[in-house]
Formats: structure tokens, sequence, C-alpha cells
């Protein structure tokens, strides 16, 4: 299969996880009714919950799922590791520190809401990191970087837990709750406003994925092959740390699809970042859907958190995927 | 567009020093590559080579002295302008992802695709081009990953002339070739030498860059020890006094004509 059959391959995953994920909860409306109510007509009861409160929730996950593993792809080529995650540098920790404060402290502290505190706090950890990075000596270095982000991370996990210790029961358990991510709470407005900051970011990242490709092979060959390495490696961490910090506040920190996704892609079809990345987007946003598919119907009327169900059906598929690939 | 015309690659009274190193990794060389021409460079381990490389090649600014191409100082060159005209092949490199040889290679026609970056029927062609001249045709689809270092090196190589550079430089390129690949990659920046483009070869098989070299240029402590043709660099005392092993120095002759050749004593 050519790259373009394995896209629409993934592209019809992604709508059929779409599709099962608008279908299946509490209450059982079934692919007919699906297509009822996206046309406008069915039952009245179905529509509400397909249309009001299924359907925010499947195009957030395909939205945050697909810039997630996009995010850890980027990371993983510029700073040429791949444990490298999109939380690596540190602004995951900084959007937890934003959005517990907001939590605990509440608005008498910060005259935020939980997802601008965390988006403050996200935009702060990058704007840390990176100037740590930059103090280091000229040019951004991935091994400065990558111990930046590690430094700035550690620092705001403790100032989490300080917050914690102050925290009754109640807050305690949203905040740890909060910090588990869940796509719960979302409304059309927050995915699409989310849509709309994600897109120039995504699209930053997609005209990088041919200089990528030749960065991923080592910054010195890289110059010599006519890519401007710095300016490349300047605005693929700014974009990659403002889709985690975008996504983050809106979703929490949900793990493992911005780590592994990019890494079964490349497994299954190759490190070509023209496809990669797109890839990625589709793999990855057909994964976190169903990943909470999963999370709010295995104990419904209960809801798993969604991070951790990403993780418990990730961990055992990936396994295989790495046992399989013989490397 | 010139890219036809080969010009100069000239470096003049260069100073490099690595930060926090105790000494200048190179003092004071001037030497050019120039067109129709294999420059040789040779030295012992730590005596600069690579850090001259890299200095002609771009890589690294010099700490005094300057670069010029075609009379234009290289940090007036764009990356992308000099990209088509000068390829390097450093000395190692990391492939951490899987990535097929092809593609490895296809790299090499990045400064040369247009603002979309779609590879043309010219880039395919001069890619399958390049491949066949490294005799890597068979490994087009192949991982870089699953290479013996002897077929990466030919990889990075094919890259290189991918380009379609009118001055390569290439750093210690048969450092893990068997006998024939070595000879075969000689032959190769002989011939491409022949065909106009300014060659210069980091080794230290000396007496292949004795068969090779047009010019050669010894190094020893970042300093130019010789430089000159062949005869003139390569003599007993130069090469005894650089290395700090006694040796001697023969002339032999090949069929392709006769050079000085270095046998440790």
């Amino acid at each position: 299969m050519g790259r373009v059959g394995i896209l629409a391959a993934l592209l019809v995953l992604a709508g059929g996880a779409a599709l099962v994920s608008l279908a299946v909860g509490a209450a059982d409306v079934g692919p007919p009714g699906v297509f009822a109510a996206l046309s406008g007509g069915g039952d009245e009861t179905q529509r509400a919950v397909v249309l009001g409160i299924r359907l925010p929730r499947v195009l957030l996950g395909l939205l945050a799922g697909g810039a997630l593993a996009v995010a850890g792809a980027v990371f993983q080529a510029m700073l040429r590791n791949p444990l490298a995650d999109p939380y690596v540098l540190g602004v995951s920790s900084g959007a937890a520190v934003g959005a517990v404060g907001v939590m605990l402290l509440g608005a008498a502290w910060f005259p935020l809401d939980v997802e601008a505190g965390a988006l403050a706090g996200a935009l702060l950890a990058m704007f840390l990191v990176l100037r740590v990075a930059l103090a280091g000596g000229p040019g951004l270095d991935a091994r400065t970087l990558l111990l930046a982000g590690v430094a700035v991370g550690a620092f705001f996990n403790a100032v989490i837990l300080l917050l914690l210790t102050t925290a009754d029961a109640e807050s305690f358990r949203s905040a740890v709750f909060w910090m588990m991510g869940s796509l719960a709470n979302a409304g059309l407005g927050d995915t699409g406003r989310l849509a709309l900051f994600l897109a120039p970011c995504l699209l930053v990242a997609g005209l990088l994925s041919q200089p990528l490709n030749l960065l991923a092979t080592g910054e010195e060959t890289a110059g010599y092959l006519g890519v401007p390495v710095e300016r490349v490696k300047q605005a693929g961490y700014v974009a990659a740390s403002l889709i985690v910090a975008l996504v983050v506040s809106v979703v929490g920190v949900i793990g493992f699809v911005g780590l592994i996704v990019p890494h079964a892609v490349r497994m299954l079809w190759g490190a070509d970042h023209r496809f990669l990345l797109p890839a990625c987007f589709l793999g990855g946003g057909a994964f976190l859907a169903l990943a909470d598919t999963v999370a709010r119907t295995v104990v419904a009327p209960a809801e798993l958190p969604t991070g951790v169900v990403t993780s418990l059906i990730g961990v055992p598929l990936f396994v295989v995927l790495l046992a399989r690939s013989g490397r | 567009m010139s890219d036809r015309r080969g010009v100069e690659l000239a470096g003049t009274d260069l100073v490099f020093r690595y930060p926090r190193a105790p000494r200048d990794a190179v003092r004071g060389v001037s030497e050019r590559v120039a067109p129709n021409s294999v420059l040789a460079v040779i030295g012992p381990n730590g005596s600069g080579k690579s850090t001259l490389a890299r200095l002609l090649a771009g890589g690294l600014v010099p700490s005094s002295g300057d670069v010029a191409y075609g009379g234009v100082p290289v940090s007036r060159w764009g990356r992308r302008e000099l990209a088509r005209r000068v390829a390097v092949v450093a000395q190692s490199e990391h492939v951490p992802f899987p990535l097929t040889v092809r593609s490895l290679v296809a790299m090499g026609r990045y400064p040369h695709l247009g603002p979309w970056r779609r590879e043309r029927a010219e880039d395919a062609a001069a890619v399958s081009a390049a491949l066949e001249r490294c005799g890597l045709e068979d490994f087009a689809g192949r991982t870089f990953q699953t290479l013996s270092g002897g077929e990466r090196q030919r990889a990075r190589l094919a890259r290189a002339l991918a380009q379609g550079p009118r001055t390569l430089i290439v750093d210690e390129p048969t450092a893990a070739l068997d006998m024939r690949y070595e000879m075969a990659i000689f032959r190769l920046l002989q011939e491409l030498a022949a065909d106009g483009v300014a060659v210069m070869v980091v080794t230290h098989n000396i007496n292949l860059a004795t068969r090779f070299g047009d010019r050669m240029l010894l190094l020893a402590d970042g300093a130019v020890a010789a430089q000159g043709p062949p005869d003139e660099v390569v003599t007993a005392r130069n090469i005894s006094g650089a290395y700090d092993w006694p040796v001697t120095v023969g002339r032999q002759v090949f069929p392709d004509g006769a050079a000085p050749q270095v046998l440790p004593g």
C-alpha cells in the first residue's frame, strides 16, 4: 500500500473510531442512530446525547490525540531521542501547577479559570526552559534543552506536591483527576477554539517535516545540506511546545499517546516525517478517541481517567508491536 | 546561475579554538581547494584535520582568518546556496531512526528542491545516478541501520554526490572500508576531480593520498608542517617529524604514475 493509501486507511480508522465512540455509552445509540442524529433526524433524546454530549468529546479526542502525537514526533526528531514525549520539556508540569494552583487557591489568588491557569503555567514553563537552554551558549543544544526541561519539570512537580499538601480531600481529588487527564466537560466551543489555535502550530510542524528528516541525521550534516538549523529548531520547539500547552490546558496531562503513536507509525511505515506527521495526527486521534470511549463505558455510569486508559490499552499493544518488529 | 563553473574554496590564516580548550586546534593554516584537483590532508590524530575541514565547509566559524568561496566570504553565502555547490561528508553521524538508503541519499537533493519540497524527475535521476556511482543500486531499499560500516560510508558519499557539488569535502571516507572499496572511493574522487570538481579528502592512508592527491597538506599540532605536491610533502623528514615515528619513504611506480610511499620503521 502506498503512503496515500495508508493515510486514507488511517483516516477511515479515525472515522470508525469516531462512529464507535458516538454510538456506544450509557445510552446505546448504535450506528443507525448516530447517522440519524448527525443528519438532524431520529429520536430527540438520542440526538441530544450524540450531538450535545458525545460529539464535542469525540472531536476533542481526535484533535488532542492527533496533536499530542505530532508534538511527540517533533520532539523525538529534534532531541534525537526516542524516549522524548510531549511532556519531556516540562510544559505539562507548568500546566499542572497553573491548573492545580487555580483549583486549590481559587480565584482569590489567581483571577483565572482552570484552563487559563493551565495555559499560563504551560507557557511559563516553556519560556523558562527555552530561556535556560539559550543561556547555556549560542544556539539550542538538545542536551542542554533536555536537562533544562527535566529541571524545570522537577521544580514544578515539587510545587504541585507542595500545593497538594495544603489541599482538602475534595480539591485534592479534583486536582489529581485533572492531572490524569480527561476529555469530559468539553463543549464544542472549547474544541473549536483549540482547533483554531492548534491549526497554525500544526501547519508549522508540517512545513518542518523535510528539515526534520535531515535534522534527525545530525545537526552538522543537516547544516551542510542547506538546512537553517537554528531557525528550524527554534520554530520546531516553539510550535511543538505550544501544541502541548494548548492541549494540556484543555484536557489535562494525557500520557502515552505522544510517546507511543510516533514509534508505532515509525515501526510500521518508516521515519519520513512528511508521512510520519500526518499519520501520527490521524493515528493519535483515533487512538485517543477509542481510549476515551473505553474510559467512559467500562465502568459506566462512572468514568475512568482517560490518561489511565491510554496506558492500559496502549502498553500491551505497543509491546506486541515491539516484539514483532524484532528490533 | 554559475553552478557549473568551478570556483576555489580558500582559507586564509585560519585559527580556531574550541570553547574551553587549552590551545588552538588550528593555528594559522592557509589552504585552497581548487577545481580539477584532489587536495589530500594528512596528519596525526588530533592534528586539526577535521577542524580544518569544518572551517572550510562553514560548519565552524574561525576565531580569526577567513574562508572564501569563489572570492566571497562563506559567511555571506546562504546555507542553501552553499549546499548546492559544496557537499560535505563528515567523519561520522548517528541516524537514530530507521531510514532507507534511498531516502538518505535523496536528502542530498534538499538544497535544490522548490518551496514545496517535491522531488522532481531530475532529483530522482540524480539520486539514482549517485547510488549507481557508489555501487549501491541493490541497497536502495535497505535500512541504513542494517548496513555494514563500509556500506554506510558509501551511502553517505552517495548523498553528497546527489547534491551535485562543485566542491566536495570528505573526512576519512575510507576509515571502515576494505582495500577494494578504499581504492574504489579514491578512484571515484579522482574521476570527480577530472570532471572539474574541487575535492578535499582527509585521510590516514598516506600511501593512497600520495597516489590520488594532486596536492597535499600535512598538519601537525594544528599548524602546517608541509604543503605542496606529494613529492615535496611526503619526505622521510616531514613524515617522521609530524608523526614522531621513524619512516622510510620510497618511490613506487604504478600503472597511472609514480608516487612516494611510506613504510613505518
